[in-house]
């Protein structure tokens, strides 16, 4: 039963053109410029008026023409040095470059007068070209049609530079690109160049891995095909794959991306441009874990015999045995865990099909503290000041966080603060290397308790500050004293907020979901944060929806329970279950996400579920159906109905819903150090453990790059 | 008047080279030719094989008397062709004058110790399957006793 209007709201104007009405005072910063600012200038001829300091280049893509370039981008530092985008300005004496001169108060700009033409030399000194090479693309469009080459050919030695980047440095065109894109954004300084002149090499001079955890987007930022992506290599060409726009959930920031597939399989990950969220980059586990996707995948329906054995069944007689177990339970004696790459539909099905049987027992695996607001409280779980807001925020305290290798993304979002609006960042916690300097508070909670008291030096710097963020992650949340942390971190917020300077509408405390995409989205739909409850209530059967992080065991539960698996990989879950129910994975249904930011997402499918899988939400229903407690939607509209009668947020794609209320109860416990609870990085959830070129990362990590064998293709 | 005396000595020829009447129509309706020639040879499956240069032109100077039973199917009326072994056809076939009897051929790996006829069309025939690498590779659960 679905209303127009709940199809309506969905729609993101629609939403946003609601909630725009309703929004918070928060002036953005990003925008008007007094009128006087304006500069008029002559694109060919054309008057255009731009803001005073854009560059001739910003000037001519505003009147609509495009001037060729390779070194420039929009995200890095203007290096002007492939010399492809001279323009002719009227009565100057040489050709100036686009991409970095300001321009003046009554310019024309000619980007096709004779002078421009001979000015942009290029010379198609290479002949293999990569599909999506931009040299090819404007060697054709604007070089000459005879060489005029006398001169003898150069040939460059390629790097290893990892497992996950091939590199063909012939064809470089040392337009810095990369360099610049790991010099700032990715703030590893490896990449650089090597000699001058006609023998300048691109590359880390000493046998060096290009140690980022944003490495693979050199691949997406160089023009021509020198970096391109080592396990991508020959195995598709471009214009034979499908595209197909879906969400990464591999981690909580949810980055757009897009999914090109051949033939039923997964080809490549690659990015999509989301402002919000990911800019145009997205972390390496995330463009190759896919790989993941084709391995140790559960195609059938399994069920255990009486030797013990797991056995391939049909889905008539798995579904009949889940119907049969599930009718004999009532409450407490039937519970579930929903692991981290469950979507919401799935789970907003499951809870109504528990419901119905009158069980509440429903939990994630991921804890979060339940004292005080717990998670009642969108505020309380949510990275509030979301991740643009790290833009305009002048001083971050991360707590607890390793956001380098839990949210890539968002670190690379807090760099980019750091270093164009002057972000200070401080830290409690390990003292790793974030990419950015900080300043390290410690790594107690007792650290905490001082910063929450007044009495921590920091104090000052914190209160005087104008937009203060805070984020905790969740997995200092973890421990035992997790509470008392959240209590105490709040309390630093609201001091944070109350005092001088910050202005109404900036939310200060924020959580940090490390690794598991279908947190929010659990807790939003009343899910109970971690096995606690299960764990002292055991359940008769237990029924796992993608848990793979190993929270409930054998060893948990009562001798003749049943625990019933309902996934896509057989990792940690599936040899425990009884019964396995093969589900499918993100790229393989349409889900909704929703990240860390309380965004939500969807995903759409790109290849279909392989074997016998199946959608997880149609699972849960053909179950509900055989065990007489029929769930009332069929088809994914009435899902999603469902989604926006409990909680509307769910349906508001790409729009995130701003939380309030930020209440805490001060319950301070007793203090010790915050341990490194940090999973090693690739290796967190299910398919990147598939996932081969995952297992090769870690390998060059620990071992050095030589060590990864490579099948030498060259 | 010649030519008939010929025609006589032939007929009386062939019906004496297939064992009489009887033989000769067995011969008639299953081979559909009578001619004799000088057998050459009989391969260890009751092919009989035979030639006559003189009567007969290239092409027609060779032939096969198939067996009647061979490899368990019973060939009286259902005969062929790829019933004759690799070492009989090879001489069959004009590709050289040397039949196995005087020139046995040389032991190979691939020459199969029983001949066996072609088996398309029925259930035992060659289906051709992908050699490719699989796509998705299933999860193989652990073995019971392992736990």
């Amino acid at each position: 039963m679905f209303s127009l209007q709940s199809i309506m709201l969905r729609l993101p104007t629609v939403g946003r053109a609601l909630a725009g009405a309703a929004k918070g005072s928060l002036a953005p910063s990003n925008t008007v410029r007094a009128a006087s600012n304006m500069v008029e200038v002559f694109v060919d001829g054309k008057p255009v008026e731009v803001e005073a300091g854009t560059t001739v280049l910003q000037a001519c893509e505003k009147a609509g023409i495009q001037i060729p370039r390779f070194c420039y981008h929009e995200r890095l530092s203007v290096a002007g040095n492939c010399r492809m985008c001279l323009v002719e300005i009227e009565r100057a004496p040489k050709p100036v470059a686009a991409c970095a001169m300001p321009v003046m108060k009554g310019w024309n700009i000619l980007t096709n007068s004779e002078k421009t033409r001979k000015a942009r030399i290029v010379i198609f000194l290479n002949s293999n070209h990569h599909p999506l090479c931009h040299f090819q693309d404007q060697s054709m469009q604007f070089g000459s049609d005879r060489s005029r080459f006398t001169e003898g050919k150069r040939a460059v030695e390629d790097k290893n530079i990892g497992p996950l980047i091939k590199t063909i440095m012939t064809r470089c065109i040392q337009c810095t690109r990369c360099v610049r894109f790991a010099s700032e954004i990715a703030g590893v300084e490896d990449l650089g160049t090597t000699g001058r002149g006609n023998n300048l090499q691109i590359g880390t001079y000493v046998e060096k891995m290009f140690m980022s955890e944003l490495s693979g987007n050199v691949i997406d930022v160089c023009p021509v095909g020198a970096l391109t992506s080592k396990p991508y290599a020959f195995t598709a060409r471009p214009w034979e794959t499908r595209k197909t726009e879906s969400i990464d959930v591999l981690d909580a920031v949810g980055s757009n991306i897009i999914v090109s597939t051949r033939g039923g399989e997964v080809m490549r990950v690659m990015p999509r441009l989301n402002e919000d969220i990911n800019e145009e980059w997205i972390s390496d586990k995330t463009r190759f874990a896919y790989d993941g996707l084709k391995r140790q995948r559960l195609t059938q329906p399994m069920v255990k015999d009486e030797s013990g054995q797991l056995t391939p069944t049909t889905w008539e007689d798995a579904l009949t045995r889940v119907a049969g177990a599930l009718q004999g339970v009532q409450g407490n004696e039937v519970a579930a865990i929903a692991g981290g790459m469950a979507d919401a539909e799935s789970l907003v099905s499951l809870k109504d099909l528990l419901n119905r049987l009158d069980s509440e027992s429903l939990c994630t695996e991921e804890l979060f503290p339940t004292d005080g607001a717990g998670t009642d409280l969108r505020s309380n779980y949510l990275l509030n000041s979301r991740i643009v807001g790290i833009e305009e925020s002048d001083l971050l305290l991360l707590i607890g966080t390793n956001p380098r290798y839990e949210a890539p993304l968002f670190n690379a979002r807090i760099r980019k603060s750091w270093l164009h609006n002057e972000l200070r960042v401080a830290m409690v916690g390990h003292n790793v290397d974030l990419s950015y300097t900080y300043d390290h508070l410690g790594e107690d909670t007792s650290v905490l308790k001082e910063l929450a008291d007044g009495t921590h030096p920091f104090c000052e710097v914190l209160s005087a500050a104008k937009r203060p963020v805070v984020v905790v992650g969740s997995s200092a949340l973890q421990r035992d004293d997790g509470a008392a942390i959240l209590s105490t971190v709040s309390t630093i917020a609201q001091n944070a907020r109350t005092s001088s300077g910050v202005e109404e509408g900036w939310k200060v405390l924020n959580v940090l979901h490390s690794r598991v995409a279908s947190q929010v989205a659990a807790l939003d739909l009343g899910y109970k944060a971690g096995v606690d409850a299960i764990r002292k209530n055991p359940p008769k059967v237990l029924f796992l929806l993608g848990a793979d992080a190993g929270c409930i065991t054998r060893a948990d539960l009562p001798q003749n329970s049943l625990v019933i698996y309902q996934g896509h990989h057989g990792d940690v879950g599936a040899p425990m279950a009884d019964i396995i129910l093969p589900g499918a994975a993100y790229t393989e249904k349409n889900a909704t996400y929703v990240n860390t930011e309380g965004r939500s997402q969807h995903t759409k499918v790109a290849v279909t579920a392989p074997g016998m899988a199946r959608e997880d939400w149609k699972i849960i229903r053909a179950v509900s159906e055989l065990a007489g407690v029929t769930l009332p939607y069929d088809s994914l509209d009435e899902v999603r109905s469902r989604l926006a009668e409990v909680s509307p947020n769910l349906v508001r794609y790409d729009d995130v819903e701003e939380a309030n209320f930020f209440k805490q109860a001060n319950d301070l416990a007793k203090y010790n150090s915050l341990p490194n609870t940090f999973l090693p990085p690739l290796c967190s959830d299910s398919i990147s453990r598939a996932s081969q070129t995952m297992a090769k990362c870690v390998k060059a990590v620990t071992e050095g790059a030589a060590a990864v064998e490579e099948p030498s293709i060259c | 008047m010649a030519e008939y005396a010929n025609l006589v000595r032939r007929a009386l020829g062939q019906l004496r080279g297939h064992a009489g009447v009887k033989g000769f129509l067995l011969q008639l309706f299953r081979v559909n030719d009578v001619k004799v020639g000088s057998l050459i040879g009989v391969d260890k499956y009751g092919n009989k094989y035979y030639e006559d240069k003189k009567h007969y032109f290239f092409g027609r100077h060779r032939w096969v008397i198939y067996t009647t039973e061979m490899n368990g199917k019973n060939t009286l009326w259902e005969v062929d062709g790829s019933m004759v072994p690799a070492e009989w056809h090879r001489w069959l076939h004009c590709m050289t004058e040397d039949p196995p009897t005087t020139h046995p051929p040389e032991p190979k790996k691939f020459l199969a110790e029983v001949h066996q006829f072609n088996v398309s069309g029925s259930p035992q025939q060659y289906v051709p399957y992908p050699t490719t690498r699989k796509k998705i590779h299933e999860w193989v659960p652990p073995k019971a006793g392992a736990q």
